[in-house]
């Protein structure tokens, strides 16, 4: 009976041993293929800043000039990193809280090369100049089907993995997880059918486009993040989860509201003056949801902020459900066309999508690996230095980029309200600023190689383990572990 | 740390399969499968939540435009009066002017040879009417002004300013670069148009003709 599994804790620590060992292959490669593409689109996204505020770098290459490198530097950061990232939560996620194994993995493993082709040819495919020019959506069509055959598959673990669960109760990030699957694949199939498909022309293929553009982060990103976000923090401070009925209001107030959003990017543009209102009512009624989160999150840690100081996972977790409820109450206020006049058009809004994105999605993908890792391989993490580097550097890196962001897009929106203020001299007063964002993107790069380095030393195969978890504070040397392995190998010849 | 004892932050990774829970230390440390707690909505939140509510259908009502395919303008009803308000026909003018600015120039001098000056010339600052007949309908040929001589041709913008429109960069050229005379009004215009608006372009002689006959 499944209430026995959850009340027993040595039955349901065997069931985890189990559930891990099944998922270790299938949830590594994808978020090995996470930390892959976020190198690759953050390596792009250097690119595109230097190129504004010195045009003339790289600027002989053809592959690498802005029209080409930044649509490359998007869809490999939310298909390359966010797609894969959420799909390995997902995956280990949904199979701890049914407490079944994950069904077929060497399909899913398959999925996950397979998934990982598509973004390379798709991005070759772009880089070649082959961009579709629809934004978000810029992959050439031969590449969008290794791309939803692999989510095939996920969909259909996902359900299976549900439908067998062996517990009674369903909780909170399950929910989440259902609903990303449900949405997101309806989501791909109607945005590519209105625009690269043809089934509309015009102005509705503007309006799909920025419904498909918005909905991607918050149907997809953001529910992935809530549920990374709702299991890690209760489960590291092991306080239940401040209230039920929060959750739920929560949850069915972001599938109501989100969805309408999207066309507040094109306030201004030749749209029916409703479906931009409608859009800036969906935005600012986010606040229900975004604050019904906040409660249940931030309350739920109250109490427990000691546990910051040793836990990487509650680290990054919790930096990342602050940012939620900081980037969501701005993207609400952005929406309002009195705002728009000012930041609309301007690096504001870039410094926002950066904000939500690596302040807020990112770190909470992070805080995934940095707990379900050592479980799924047995190893410990090498090194609570190369944490620390990025914990660090994704906090100071995200706020330095968000920051002189935000700040330059208000004065240059303020500077092209007035008709008197020539544009160059509005170009050159934003340079500084796209200085400092280079420099933001440095930092987080740094932070990345930090992961990549740590994560690279626990995925290969140990012989021998630290016995105890690494902490943010633990001191720990890796060259030691691999010398007595040496020796070892020595003792057995 | 001693060497002669093992090292205790180490161990060896099992390679039994017996050995299953020992590898697995991580996932026996951790806490139990995070559960629901029951505190009840913060009321305050809920009548927040109903302020929003109200908040959302406001903004509907008041921003819904026309609510048909076409209105492009949030403020349904406000088109009208934003239209009929008066303009400063100086600046109404000046922004006409830009049309002008590849023939005659953005200082009013023209280009000699081929396009007359506005400063300083008797066709501008003289006669409103035949100012107006030479803007509706353009000309065409040779064109002597102030003893120097033109030869190009001056497109008819009959069709493509109103009245008004036409007055203002009358009034702003009449009162630009150095020129003053009195403000064009828009009758002078429409009364102009109906009389020859739906003649060709004129030569020197014909539009001297026009202005002599009163």
């Amino acid at each position: 009976m499944s209430a026995a599994v959850e009340t027993n804790p040595q039955v349901e620590v065997v069931s985890r041993i189990e559930v891990d060992r099944s998922a270790e292959g299938a949830v590594t490669i994808y978020w090995a293929s996470a930390l892959f593409w976020l190198t690759i689109a953050t390596i792009a996204g250097l690119i595109s800043s230097a190129k504004l505020h010195s045009p003339d770098f790289l600027g002989n290459i053809e592959w690498l000039t802005f029209g080409r490198i930044r649509p490359v530097h998007w869809d490999t950061a939310i298909y390359g990193f966010g797609g894969t990232a959420a799909s390995g939560t997902l995956l280990w996620l949904q199979a701890r809280l049914c407490q079944t194994r994950i069904p077929f993995p060497a399909l899913l493993i398959a999925g996950g090369v397979i998934f990982n082709v598509g973004i390379l040819l798709g991005s070759i495919g772009v880089l070649m100049g082959q961009s579709t020019g629809v934004e978000t959506l810029e992959l050439p069509l031969y590449a969008m089907p290794l791309l939803v055959i692999p989510y095939v598959f996920i969909v259909i673990a996902n359900f299976k993995m549900y439908f067998t669960r062996k517990t009674s109760h369903t909780y909170v990030s399950q929910w989440y997880l259902m609903a990303v699957t449900v949405w997101f694949p309806i989501l791909v199939l109607s945005a590519e059918a209105c625009t690269n498909l043809g089934a509309v022309d015009g102005v509705a293929q503007a309006i799909a486009n920025w419904w498909y553009g918005h909905n991607v982060v918050g149907l997809f990103a953001t529910p992935t993040g809530i549920a990374a976000a709702y299991y890690l923090i209760p489960k590291v401070i092991g306080k239940p989860i401040h209230s039920y009925h929060l959750s739920l209001l929560g949850f069915w107030s972001n599938a109501i509201f989100y969805n309408w959003a999207g066309t507040h990017h094109l306030t201004g543009g030749p749209l029916p003056a409703w479906t931009i209102t409608i859009g800036v009512v969906g935005s600012l009624m986010m606040f229900i949801p975004v604050i019904t989160i906040g409660i249940n999150h931030h309350m739920t840690m109250l109490g427990s902020f000691h546990h910051l100081k040793t836990s990487p996972t509650l680290r990054f977790a919790v930096m990342g459900s602050m940012i939620y409820t900081l980037s969501s109450f701005q993207g609400s206020l952005e929406s309002l066309r009195s705002h728009q006049e000012i930041t609309h058009f301007t690096h504001y809004t870039i410094g926002h999508v950066h904000f939500g994105m690596y302040g807020f999605f990112a770190p909470l993908m992070f805080a995934m690996m940095y707990y379900a890792m050592p479980r799924l391989t047995g190893n410990e993490w090498s090194s609570a230095r190369l944490i620390r580097i990025h914990f660090w550097c994704t906090l100071i890196g995200m706020l330095v980029y968000a920051i002189s962001m935000c700040y330059a897009g208000i004065r240059q929106g303020m500077m092209m309200n007035d008709p008197t203020a020539p544009f160059l001299d509005i170009v050159r007063f934003t340079v500084p600023f796209l200085w400092i964002r280079t420099l933001g993107g440095l930092i987080l790069f740094a932070g990345t190689i930090a992961f990549l380095i740590n994560f690279w030393r626990i995925v290969q195969p140990h012989r021998l383990r630290f016995v105890t978890p690494t902490l943010m504070t633990t001191e720990r040397d890796y060259n030691m572990l691999l010398n007595k392995e040496k020796e070892l190998e020595q003792n057995d010849k | 740390m001693k060497s002669d004892q093992p090292n205790p932050e180490f161990r060896r990774a099992p390679e039994l399969q017996d050995r299953i829970l020992e590898m697995h230390s991580a996932a026996m440390r951790e806490m139990s499968e995070p559960r629901d707690g029951i505190r009840p909505t913060p009321v305050t939140f809920l009548i927040l939540c109903f302020f929003f509510t109200m908040w959302g259908g406001y903004y509907i009502g008041a921003y819904g435009g026309d609510w048909t395919g076409t209105g492009m303008n949030e403020k349904a009803g406000a088109a009208a009066p934003v239209a009929s308000a008066p303009q400063n026909p100086m600046a109404l003018g000046a922004e006409v002017y830009n049309a002008c600015t590849q023939c005659h120039q953005a200082d009013g001098k023209g280009l000699a040879g081929q396009f007359p000056p506005l400063a300083a010339s008797e066709y501008v600052t003289g006669d409103e009417r035949r100012f107006a007949a030479i803007l509706l309908n353009g000309i065409n040929g040779d064109f002597v002004v102030n003893g120097q001589k033109y030869n190009s041709q001056m497109p008819a913008w009959k069709d493509n300013y109103n009245d008004e429109e036409i007055a203002a960069v009358m009034t702003y050229v009449r009162n630009s670069f150095g020129n003053k005379a009195a403000p064009v009004s828009k009758q002078v215009v429409e009364a102009v148009r109906k009389e020859v608006g739906a003649n060709g372009p004129w030569s020197e002689s014909s539009l001297a003709e026009f202005a002599a006959k009163k």
